[in-house]
């Protein structure tokens, strides 16, 4: 018997999910990556015909690499890709990046505490040293005055 | 069948309620905002935190002062009514809601209580001048300056910290934890996480606490920075020296949930800017708290419950309501 799929309004089946953590052209080379063990951008350019440029392939090789799912080394002039993470890892890391928010967010327990700074983001990383400068600036001038 | 229909009435009540004073909280909001911006942060907290908890407050207060008074006047014992599906579904919901509430609350306070039981095994008291909590030095590789608890709150700083800071900057920094124990913000945070479980995490309101824990910070800032200028450069060089000591892409081991500050764009640089601007004004300029917004809010809404409670027509009124819900929900 075949088993009725249904899915609720703003919910979707973990498949999906995983499938949807990647975009399209990302899912195409990640398939072809874990297939070939070793690719370059010409290799995904030539397996998947002149449709898409040669640039947009090495754009989203470049994307896969910063999104950590993705090794490379020089060869020549061209990088070559491998994989970082095998299928079943990517598709388990998803999984439990799905289950961990979603408790995280229904369940998990936080420790009430009032912290002075949390977290910076690299925004504010990029930028400390000019904000140290502006203090610095700030007191030299309240100083002056004085 | 009577009792039944009572509480499914009573919790769907409160869930109704909730949701739409929720949506509503979060329109006179952006409605009020732009009006609110020469406020000081500490007014914009205390204004955002009661938006954000009337609703619940409210929606709680009507369904157990109001319905359930006028169902038990005026619903005859022997009417026959039956709990329809829908509404069955509704008393659910709103049941899950108050359960999560209830257990996120429970489990927050025991990791609370874990943590500092954690930490205080191997932390050395040290006192601070014109502390009202305990304090503790700690070893820990987040640079912590943390207030841990509610009811019995207590100060820990990583040994690190102490290392980095210069007496005063380290003087100005703990001078911002007190404005935390000042504001009671470690409660609020509890409460503001309930309102958000009793709701199902449905997405009303939800930029309320957001903006609270925001203005929470820019106020325990203030507070600190409110001794003077020196204060406020004093705790802007500490923000940086200690944001400069966080280890690349980490977070405390502890998630500190509400209080992620540097998450945002520009969550440090907004708050030091913050600070040299305090810095720039003499204090007879500094604009003051405005906390009348929150009890006058507060007073009316407990007036007009005064008001509804002691009229019968009003409770009568409630009944003829409530019985109309019951006919279209079956």
């Amino acid at each position: 018997m075949k088993v009725p799929q249904f899915r609720l309004f703003g919910f979707r089946r973990p498949r999906e999910v995983v499938g949807s953590a990647l975009g399209k052209l990302e899912k195409t080379v990640m398939e072809e990556v874990w297939r070939r063990g070793r690719v370059s951008a010409s290799d995904i350019y030539r397996a998947f015909g002149e449709r898409t440029a040669y640039t947009t392939w090495m754009t989203t090789l470049d994307r896969l690499f910063k999104k950590g799912l993705l090794a490379r080394e020089k060869d020549g002039r061209a990088y070559v890709y491998s994989p970082r993470v095998s299928r079943e890892e990517f598709e388990r890391g998803v999984a439990e990046d799905v289950l961990g928010d979603l408790l995280g967010r229904s369940g998990g327990a936080e420790p009430l505490l009032a912290c002075i700074v949390d977290a910076v983001s690299e925004h504010d990383r990029a930028l400390l040293d000019e904000l140290q400068r502006l203090v610095e600036e700030k007191r030299r001038e309240l100083g002056e005055g004085e | 069948m009577y009792a039944l229909l009572c509480i499914c009435l009573s919790l769907s009540a409160l869930l109704a309620l909730n949701a739409l004073a929720s949506a509503l909280a979060g329109v006179v909001w952006r409605a009020l905002a732009p009006r609110v911006q020469g406020w000081d942060a500490r007014g914009r907290a205390r204004l955002l935190f009661a938006l954000r908890v009337s609703p619940p407050g409210a929606a709680a207060a009507l369904a157990f002062a109001l319905i359930v008074p006028a169902y038990l006047l005026y619903e005859p014992q022997d009417s026959g009514e039956g709990v329809s599906v829908k509404l069955l579904m509704l008393a659910c919901v709103a049941a899950a809601g108050v359960l999560l509430a209830a257990w996120r609350v429970a489990r927050t306070w025991l990791a609370t209580r874990r943590l500092a039981r954690d930490w205080l095994r191997h932390a050395e008291p040290f006192a601070v001048e014109g502390a009202r909590v305990p304090a503790f030095r700690i070893r820990h590789s987040f640079p912590v300056i943390a207030v841990i608890g509610v009811l019995r709150p207590r100060l820990f700083v990583a040994a690190q910290v102490f290392e980095a800071l210069a007496p005063e900057e380290l003087a100005a920094a703990l001078a911002h934890e007190r404005g935390h124990v000042e504001g009671r913000d470690n409660l609020k945070r509890a409460l503001l996480q309930a309102g958000e479980d009793a709701l199902l995490h449905a997405p009303l309101g939800r930029s309320l606490r957001r903006e609270w824990q925001r203005e929470s910070e820019m106020a325990a800032d203030e507070f600190a920075a409110a001794a003077g200028p020196a204060s406020a450069l004093d705790l802007a060089a500490a923000i940086v020296k200690i944001s400069k000591l966080i280890p690349r892409g980490s977070r405390p081991t502890l998630p500190a949930g509400a209080h992620l500050l540097g998450d945002g764009e520009d969550g440090t640089s907004r708050r030091v800017r913050n600070l040299l601007r305090l810095a720039s004004q003499t204090k007879g300029t500094r604009s003051h708290t405005r906390s009348t917004p929150a009890a006058v809010l507060c007073l009316c809404l407990l007036a007009a419950g005064t008001l509804l409670l002691t009229r019968p027509a009003v409770l009568k009124l409630t009944h003829d309501a409530m019985e109309q819900v019951v006919a279209q929900l079956r």
